[in-house]
């Protein structure tokens, strides 16, 4: 149901026309801690890929991780339209896997973007989820697939 | 007065629990105040996940990921150790 989760969209956002910046390898591992801006600018590029954008532990078809699989279990039950969304997997890109926690200054995987503003973890999926805030977030920001004629 | 009004109203850690969650309680608790807290290993006793359920006055007001970030905030040394974290707050 799910487009397949896309590390190469990430990767190619990020990349200028020369070859991806080797300038990491060459910073010390207390300097390679912090966001470099070309991770930063690559992450901009992830988040502004689709209106809804989900970093997670493996893809929608396979979820690596149980959290992950909550939350993408959660959009399925929402209704998200697949065309408007877009998985990347941090597991294929330690780069990525780093970078999102200091970008989103938030420790752990999953991570949901709506139209760019971080919304939250499995948790706070979840809980917005129950409570009915979500559905009232994915309708407002027209993230939903378009009901059956019958 | 003020003294046996804190000592009321802290939780104090029950006895199950383990050393590393006593220590993660003890720390949430003088950091927010709480008047309800649960620290749990929900990884077999490996100390890699926690749950953790916090209602304490500091969050009044906070959207609930902003109640998140706080306590992140807290255990954020705690936090890059561990595999993953389960939070609830109010």
């Amino acid at each position: 149901y799910l487009r397949k989760a896309n590390s190469q969209a990430f990767r190619h956002a990020a990349r200028p026309a020369a070859a991806r910046p080797s300038a990491l390898r060459f910073l010390t591992p207390f300097q390679a801690r912090f966001l470099s801006d070309a991770t930063r600018q690559a992450i901009d590029q992830a988040v502004k890929s689709s209106p809804v954008v989900l970093f997670m532990k493996g893809t929608p078809e396979t979820p690596q991780c149980g959290f992950s699989r909550a939350t993408i279990q959660i959009l399925g039950v929402q209704g998200v339209d697949p065309g408007k969304f877009t998985a990347f997997n941090v597991l294929e890109d330690e780069e990525l896997r780093q970078g999102i926690k200091e970008y989103s200054e938030w420790p752990t995987i999953p991570q949901l973007y709506v139209n760019k503003e971080f919304i939250g973890g499995c948790d706070i999926v979840l809980s917005m989820h129950q409570d009915g805030t979500l559905a009232k977030l994915l309708e407002e920001k027209g993230v939903l697939a378009p009901m059956e004629e019958t | 007065r003020i003294q046996a009004a804190a000592a009321v109203q802290a939780p104090e850690p029950p006895d199950y629990l383990d050393d590393k969650e006593r220590g993660i309680f003890l720390r949430l608790r003088e950091a927010l105040d709480p008047v309800a807290l649960e620290v749990q290993d929900i990884s077999g006793g490996c100390g890699s996940m926690y749950a953790v359920a916090i209602t304490a006055e500091a969050f009044r007001g906070l959207p609930v990921i902003k109640q998140h970030r706080l306590v992140n905030d807290i255990l954020k040394s705690d936090i890059k150790e561990w595999h993953g974290i389960q939070l609830r707050t109010k």
